[in-house]
């Protein structure tokens, strides 16, 4: 029985987790800003995000060491 | 029994003689288990090689560009592109592995679309992207068609009429950008069918193999942990799903939350069988990851922005673990230094990964790392909306801002998506020094470890059959230090060293070619998933009474919200310090062209 409510909670948070975008105060909106651009934003550094090595390339440039 | 039961939640090593440990430990076995995948994965790329041979020749071209332009030219940017798509994990046999660790994929509403799409989904989906696809290569041969003309103009003034330059400039950056919008839109339009159950099912007999060699010497029982291991896979790939549903992906849940999370509901309803303990094996899952993620600290990324960024990352980071480690002790009096350190190096270095290492370092309870983690997850959900909003409000310059969050902000796509919503120059600093700010990971492991050989424990030091204590002399100090020292952290330490050595040895391109996009591709995706075992593993083993323990009066919270604080300060300080007043012409040189 506790197993079955905490799969329906876990089930529910995440099926009612695409609503977190119409939350007011710019929160909504910020999160699907963030879902648009296509940021893993739980993810570790190894985990190649791709942005980074974009950034460290762009400073690489910037700073004149490539 | 009290006593063997608390060793027993103990990120810990047996004591045992030295030839034993290496043959009967999970420290040793972490390192012997990752230096074979090490090994492996170099024995792939060399013989599947990417064509590195026309590395020099696309490096060349983009010389030559440089050095006539002064920036980047179409040439330039169609020969980098075509450098960067050499990569080792796309070749024969290492690209067939490499897609087998393959994760669940992103989806919105239907999570069957996360491992399955049949092919008339795909139809359906090539058939809605079609039009988009359309729009964006016209839009792309007409920006073309501008960029070019552009170019054309300023290279018949030999590049050296300004105006034409800029104009070039201009007109490449825009189609640099319906380039990017034209190759998502192709990806759509060329959605293929998929289902990774069968890999998945293979990469799980792997991994199950893969860990039953060491399992067999560390004494695990093994039909107890063959019988196990596929239900704590199941769980750690249903992690991965979840937590790649856009939105969730967006506030970055991420899927150590959702293992520790699914560990928990198994434990705390039905309970979990001793097949399933014995499969558990969070103390070897985790270090055999931290050895991997060893290889991908690479020191040559330090000096990237100079002095500020070290301060930023290398002077302001220890100053706050020690102060944050030295109030708790001294002022809120945390009842677990491993607690405490296990937040601190969490809350000021980089969030999940460094609590893992000092962790299993200052050999910390399970349910510390998961309080420490749980933390650092809600207060960067809350970072990545707070931060910028400050930032934007306050018109903070962009290198400051990304410094700041780059300096701040746990993890690092948490850092990425909170210096999005600033900008791009932001986002980028950011980027880079959270990159820089990383690399302390394995510092602090290993000083954390030392500390905890030395001044915290020193009742470790003592004989080898454990029972009569002795005192530290200059002599015995080293030899205890070795014997005492949690192994994997050298295993951890020396993956950096040499993977630091082998990456500044060689060329940058046919470095990234071979070792980034090769050996570590393999390694990071190896690493994830023994990662998501662990904290499978860690959710089956912790009952939800004992997380009250160490959250009793509130002080891990009150610990990690000053030292936050302080955190947020001293960063915001030292950044503006930096990159504001003594180095201004480092953010000038950031900012150029923008």
């Amino acid at each position: 029985m506790r197993l079955a409510i905490a799969v329906f909670l876990v089930a529910g948070f995440i099926y009612l987790a695409p609503n977190l975008e119409y939350l007011p105060g710019g929160v909504g909106h910020t999160i699907t800003v963030i879902r648009e651009s296509g940021i893993d934003t739980g993810a570790w550094y190894y985990d190649n995000v791709e942005e980074c090595f974009e950034g460290m390339d762009f400073v690489r440039e910037k700073r004149g060491l490539e | 029994m009290a006593e063997n039961e608390s060793l027993e939640n103990v990120v810990t090593e047996t004591r045992v003689s030295m030839w034993q440990q290496m043959y009967k430990t999970e420290d040793w076995w972490a390192i012997w288990l990752a230096g074979l995948l090490f090994i492996i994965a170099l024995f792939f790329i060399f013989t599947w090689k990417p064509p590195v041979e026309k590395l020099p020749e696309h490096r060349a071209v983009m010389n030559q560009e440089m050095e006539e332009a002064g920036f980047r030219t179409i040439a330039y940017i169609e020969a980098e592109a075509k450098l960067k798509s050499v990569q080792a994990r796309k070749e024969g046999l290492t690209a067939t592995i490499y897609n087998l660790t393959d994760r669940p994929k992103g989806w919105n509403t239907n999570p069957i679309r996360s491992v399955y799409m049949s092919e008339e989904d795909a139809a359906a989906k090539r058939a809605a992207a079609a039009p988009r696809y359309e729009e964006t290569q016209m839009r792309l041969a007409e920006v073309r068609a501008r960029a070019e003309a552009a170019e054309n103009a300023a290279r018949a003034a030999n590049f050296e009429n300004r105006e034409l330059n800029d104009e070039a400039r201009a007109a490449i950056a825009d189609w640099r950008q319906a380039r990017s919008a034209d190759s998502k839109a192709k990806s759509a339009a060329n959605a293929k069918a998929y289902n990774l159950i069968p890999s998945l099912i293979v990469l799980g007999i792997i991994m199950m193999v893969f860990f039953a060699i060491g399992a067999r010497f560390i004494g695990i029982n093994l039909r107890e942990f063959f019988t196990g291991f596929p239900i704590i896979f199941v769980m750690a790939a249903l992690a991965y799903l979840i937590s790649n549903q856009a939105t969730l992906k967006a506030i970055g849940l991420s899927y150590v939350l959702w293992a520790l999370a699914l560990g928990l509901i198994i434990s705390n309803t039905v309970g979990v069988p001793k097949f399933l303990k014995s499969a558990g094996q969070t103390e070897f899952f985790i270090k055999t990851g931290l050895v991997l993620l060893g290889a991908r600290i690479l020191f040559g990324q330090i000096a990237l922005i100079g002095i500020p960024g070290i301060f930023v990352t290398w002077v302001v980071t220890p100053i706050v673990l020690i102060s944050t480690f030295w109030f708790g002790q001294n002022v809120i009096k945390v009842p677990s230094k491993e607690l405490n350190i296990t937040v601190s190096s969490d809350m000021c270095v980089s969030g999940v990964s460094a609590a893992i290492a000092s962790a299993a370092a200052s050999r910390a309870k399970k349910e510390e790392l998961t309080l420490a983690i749980g933390m650092s997850m809600i207060f960067v959900a809350i970072m990545i909306f707070v931060l910028p909003l400050i930032a934007n409000v306050t018109g903070m310059h962009p290198v400051l801002a990304g410094a700041w969050l780059g300096g701040t902000v746990d993890n690092t796509g948490s850092v990425v998506a909170a210096g999005e919503l600033i900008g791009m120059e932001a986002m980028y600093v950011a980027a880079t020094i959270k990159m820089i700010q990383n690399i302390m990971i394995g510092v602090i492991a290993f000083g954390v470890a030392a500390y905890w050989c030395l001044k915290v424990e020193p009742e470790r030091a003592c004989a080898v059959d454990g029972t009569t204590p002795m005192k530290f002399t200059a002599a015995g100090a080293l030899y205890e230090i070795w014997y005492r020292f949690p192994k994997f952290i050298l295993g951890f330490i020396g993956a950096s060293i040499i993977f630091s050595i082998m990456q500044g040895a060689v060329s940058p391109d046919w470095g990234n070619a071979m070792v980034s996009d090769g050996v570590l591709a393999w390694a990071n995706r190896f690493r994830g998933w023994f990662f998501a075992l662990a904290f499978v593993s860690i959710g089956l083993s912790i009952n939800y009474r004992e997380l009250k323990e160490p959250l009793r009066g509130g002080k891990p919270l009150i610990l990690y919200v000053c030292g936050q604080s302080f955190n947020l300060l001293l960063t915001l300080f030292v950044a503006w310090l930096m990159f504001m007043v003594i180095f201004r012409n480092i953010t000038d040189q950031l900012m150029a062209g923008a």
